[in-house]
């Protein structure tokens, strides 16, 4: 099977004030297969956002190549790449990044608007049904400061999903919400994953990490180590067996 | 020391930004200076000719048998004479004047040239230095006005063929006339020496006389002057006062200080909303900085101090440099002032006033830095510190969801919509688009006006195809008897209409008589657009030009007192119409003229269709010759031809201004809701939103906004644009402007191009803003 997602020596790194360059990612090589569910996880600066955002396409790595559906994503024009992600990609953010000079729905057909793969009356039946679907529907005509953390996240979701993806990227989606919302967030996502959709997170959350079913470990602007956990059970039972597994792991890491 | 690096560091940062800002602070400083000094140089320099021409208080201008016994026995009875003279001059024909090398001679000049000797006891002619004139025999002073006309020089030759022999003079002098100085005013005086003078007159006979008086107070002139009219002196002619003299020599120059001041205004305006969309942006910008230094203890008003420091420096740098740039660019707008009135030593007032005012603009700017930073009061540390934001105020407008735009591209839609909903935002180019269509439509309209055959109507005259005109002669009644008779005889002639003006004199309300000009004949064939009323029928019915009618007071219906032979004769007021000619004062009757005091014959005609005008043109020119023969359009243009040369200077000036400050505002408020913006443009591009869909979004609200300013603008300017400029017309005596518009031009190519100017700036001024915009670093921040 081809891997959706794949970088090849990927190299990033940063000039600072003084000429000095910052090494931020290593000739890193990653895989991600269809339906996968992968979180990466590392100290501060260990390059696991700068991963995110290099194999996503939202930012230009120095060297190296990432593959999407087996296309060369870094040869691509700014244009063509911005296809790719509008169509290919979605992207949930910690801090949600909603428009907010647009109602919550509006916020959530945006992307759909821009494609124009679908009739608007059918794009907007579909993000009802997601919005349904996740449980924010009433919120529909609300602007974005009438919701809460929570319910922004899920809207963020929505929007990410709006256009179908075939990869559902997360920069510590749980990160700026309580752990209630966190753990409804988390539910919603491990369902999205059921569905089929690709998911790639960034965390530091032990909790977080332990829904996925691979976990990567970044030190340095390398992937140190991998730990595989599988798929987890329909019914979550063995999730603290999942989270003190990560644990151990993690702490054998030194992290 | 900290403040020093905090303001290189700010200007790095944002170098065209606050470059932009600067110029428009320096520029609105510049001109504002420039055009004070105008004021005070125009003014002392005035004052300093007049003290030196001892220029005469009042001057009755006349044509014909003249008793100067009777005019200095009647001067000697009045108390309020000082002194009186009697110009004598000899009325040239410019057929008969060559000037420097040309070989044509002056035949088609407007000006009416006469040639006069120094006068002994005022009313001087001087050089360029400002001295009294003294010639020896074959020498000329030439008024100053054709040293640039005719690029004349020291030296040159001025040829007067007397059609006996040739006399030539060498020009060892130009001179400045105060009455007649300027190129408006359509008389002037070339001065030669007694002796050739006195052998001119043996070959040209035709005298005007300027009969001057010096008042023993100038306070005193308007009182003189009805006295004089109720005397039975010699008037056949136009009477003025030192008062016309003042606003003939100042109108030119003084129109210039006005725009000059106008502009710095406009532009200070433009400065103060830049500054104000600067500051605010950077306030957002610094929020949370703001809110660490509040959160830390540093007070409200230190915070303020320190970012008002660098726009009072920023002010106080630009206004120096406009003050100091000013005092070159005064050499350049004083030229003319130099040229033709002279310059005074400077007086306190012209170093100190311009200083004066460069000041006030940098106090503008401080005070409106003040007022925006009030702001400050309303960032909580808090807030400031979680949200990063002060919180833009946005109008929410739920009809505005993306449902509605479907029918337009998705980016056009979020621009158009970004505007209606942050509509106090865009303020500031809207203005100033609204403001630029305003400038450039004005004078386009104006400009197609005053070359529309129709601006004839402005001139108290109806259109015909040819004009002719007869001057004042000892023979001109015969001849215009003569030239009536053949056109009413020529088969080509379709229709005609002789027309006389002769000075009738008029009683005023409070019983004091004054001369009026008024024209006879039958109005009917040409007719004229009237202000208000109609064209008077009847012998008992008279119509004013604008200007008569205002200053007598009288509308429609009114009654106007002639005193014919001693006799009262009541007219009724028919019609009111627009002249800018014979300084707008001037009326139309069908009674009888009297031939002892006719000052000009006209006739105007049609000609059949089958003529050719040109041909008859220059039939006519031979068989009436010394008349002048023109066509409608000739006669316009010879009329205003000098405003319309202005004019189309003034329109490109003006257009060129337009498309540079909508270029300038537009690059300016691009890269600055670009930097607002950018966390928005972050979020749009992570979703998948590409560089040009960015940019089309900003190209919208930029179109759109200049779509709405030129609409806007081309409303005002067809409105109140229009009653602006027959305001100022009307100071010349047409009160109601009609634009002529060509729509071509004004609502086609200059739209355009201005529209194609915006977006192409706006294309290049956004480019380098959203490409830096990096989406993963804002996103991570």
């Amino acid at each position: 099977m081809t891997a959706l997602l794949e970088s090849q020596q990927l190299c990033k790194s940063f000039v600072l004030g003084n000429d000095n360059e910052y090494t931020v990612l290593s000739d890193v090589d990653l895989t991600i297969e269809p339906g996968e569910f992968v979180s990466v996880m590392g100290p501060s600066g260990s390059g696991k956002s700068t991963l995110l955002y290099n194999i996503s396409g939202m930012d230009r790595a120095k060297s190296g190549r990432v593959l999407f559906n087996g296309q060369d994503i870094t040869a691509l024009s700014e244009e063509e790449l911005s296809k790719v992600r509008l169509t290919g990609m979605g992207f949930v953010f910690q801090h949600i990044h909603l428009l907010k000079n647009l109602s919550i729905f509006d916020n959530v057909v945006l992307p759909a608007y821009l494609a124009l793969e679908e009739s608007h009356d059918q794009i907007d039946q579909r993000a009802e049904a997601l919005m349904e679907q996740v449980g924010v529907a009433h919120l529909a005509g609300n602007d974005i400061t009438q919701a809460s953390g929570g319910q922004l996240q899920r809207v963020g979701i929505c929007r990410a999903l709006i256009n179908d993806p075939d990869i559902l990227f997360g920069d510590e989606p749980t990160g700026a919400l309580n752990s209630k919302a966190a753990g409804e967030i988390m539910d919603l996502l491990a369902e999205i994953n059921k569905s089929g959709t690709t998911i790639m997170l960034v965390t530091h959350d032990v909790r977080v990490a332990a829904r996925s079913e691979r976990v990567l470990f970044m030190l340095d602007g390398q992937i140190v180590s991998e730990k595989y956990l599988g798929k987890p059970s329909e019914n979550g039972t063995e999730r603290k067996e999942r989270e003190e597994s990560l644990s151990s792991w993690l702490t054998e890491l030194g992290f | 020391m900290i403040i020093g690096r905090m303001l290189r560091k700010d200007f790095l940062r944002k170098k065209l930004i606050t470059i932009v800002v600067f110029a428009f602070i320096f520029l609105s400083a510049l001109l504002v200076a420039s055009g004070t000094n105008l004021i005070v140089e125009l003014s002392n320099s005035l004052n300093a000719l007049f003290t030196r021409a001892n220029t005469p208080h009042f001057v009755q201008m006349h044509a014909g048998p003249l008793d100067q016994a009777e005019i200095d026995s009647w001067a000697a009875a009045n108390d309020m004479v000082a002194d009186q003279q009697t110009v004598k001059m000899i009325t040239m024909d410019g057929s008969n004047l060559y000037l420097g090398e040309s070989q044509n001679p002056e035949e088609n000049s407007i000006m009416d040239i006469s040639f006069v000797t120094q006068n002994e006891g005022f009313d001087f002619l001087l050089d360029l230095d400002n001295n009294i004139i003294q010639l020896s025999p074959g020498e000329i002073a030439v008024p100053v006005y054709y040293s640039q006309q005719r690029d004349l020089a020291i030296g040159d030759k001025v040829r007067v063929n007397t059609g006996a022999e040739d006399m030539v003079f060498a020009i060892t002098a130009f001179s400045r006339d105060s009455q007649m100085n300027p190129a408006i005013a359509s008389s002037k005086r070339f001065l030669i020496h007694e002796q050739d003078y006195a052998n001119l007159r043996e070959y040209i006979d035709e005298t005007e006389y300027l009969i001057e008086f010096l008042l023993v107070d100038d306070s005193q002139i308007s009182t003189f002057a009805s006295a004089y009219q109720a005397s039975d002196l010699p008037k056949i002619g136009p009477a003025v006062d030192q008062g016309l003299f003042r606003i003939l020599n100042t109108l030119s120059d003084g129109l210039v200080a006005g725009v000059v001041i106008l502009m710095s205004l406009l532009l200070i305006v433009i400065a103060i909303l830049s500054l104000r969309f600067t500051l605010l942006a950077t306030i957002e910008e610094d929020t949370r900085e703001i809110g660490v230094m509040k959160a830390i203890g540093i007070a409200r008003s230190d915070i303020r101090r320190i970012y008002l420091a660098k726009y009072v420096v920023m002010g106080a740098a630009a206004a120096l440099l406009g003050y100091l740039t000013s005092l070159l660019l005064n050499q350049v707008l004083s030229a003319n002032v130099l040229l033709y009135i002279g310059s005074a030593s400077k007086s306190v007032l012209q170093t100190a006033l311009p200083l004066v005012a460069a000041s006030s603009i940098f106090l503008i700017v401080t005070i409106s830095c003040v007022v925006i930073l009030r702001r400050f009061n309303r960032i909580s540390a808090v807030e400031a510190l979680r949200s990063g934001s002060v919180g833009e105020s946005m109008r929410s407008i739920p009809m505005l969801n993306l449902k509605r735009g479907r029918a337009l591209n998705i980016n056009a839609y979020l621009g158009v919509r970004d505007v209606l909903q942050r509509t106090r935002l865009y303020g500031l180019l809207a203005f100033v688009f609204f403001f630029c269509a305003v400038i450039i439509i004005i004078p386009i309209h104006f400009l197609t006006t005053i070359q529309s055959p129709t601006f004839i109507s402005y001139m108290g005259t109806g259109q015909s195809d040819i004009r002719i005109d007869l001057r004042q002669s000892e023979d001109v009644a015969d001849r215009f008897d003569s030239t009536v008779a053949y056109l009413t005889a020529d088969p080509d002639v379709a229709k005609l209409s002789p027309l006389v003006t002769s000075q009738f004199t008029i009683m005023q309300s409070d019983g004091t008589l004054e001369t009026l000009n008024i024209e006879t004949g039958d109005f009917s064939l040409f007719p004229l657009d009237y202000v208000k009323g109609t064209v008077p029928q009847q012998e008992n019915e008279i119509a004013l030009s604008f200007l008569n009618a205002g200053e007598m007071e009288k509308q429609i219906g009114d009654t106007v007192t002639l005193v014919i032979e001693g006799q009262e004769r009541e007219m009724v007021v028919s019609g009111i119409y627009q002249d800018i000619t014979n300084g707008g004062r001037t009326a139309k009757a069908t009674l009888p003229y009297n031939p002892q005091t006719v000052i000009w014959y006209t006739v105007n005609l049609n000609l059949a269709s089958d003529a050719n005008i040109e041909e008859k043109m220059l039939e006519y020119s031979q068989i009436f010759d010394p008349a002048r023969v023109t066509d409608t359009a000739s006669f316009v243009s010879q009329t205003v031809g000098n405003t319309v040369q202005q004019l189309k200077t003034v329109t490109v000036v003006t257009v060129v201004v337009g498309l540079a400050l909508s270029v300038l505002i537009t690059s300016l408020f691009m890269m600055m809701l670009i930097t607002k913006d950018t966390n928005q443009i972050a979020i749009m591009r992570s979703l998948g939103f590409s560089l040009r869909h960015i940019r089309t979004q900003y190209l919208t609200r930029a179109l759109f906004l200049l779509a709405f300013g030129i609409v806007l603008g081309t409303l005002f300017s067809n409105t109140l644009g229009q009653q602006l400029v027959s305001v100022v017309f009307s100071l010349q005596g047409a009160s109601r402007i009609r634009f002529v518009i060509d729509p071509l031009q004004a609502y086609g190519i200059y739209p355009l191009l201005l529209m194609f100017t915006v977006a192409v700036t706006t294309i290049l001024s956004t480019r380098s803003g959203i490409k830096e915009t990096n989406i993963a670093q804002m996103i991570m921040e």
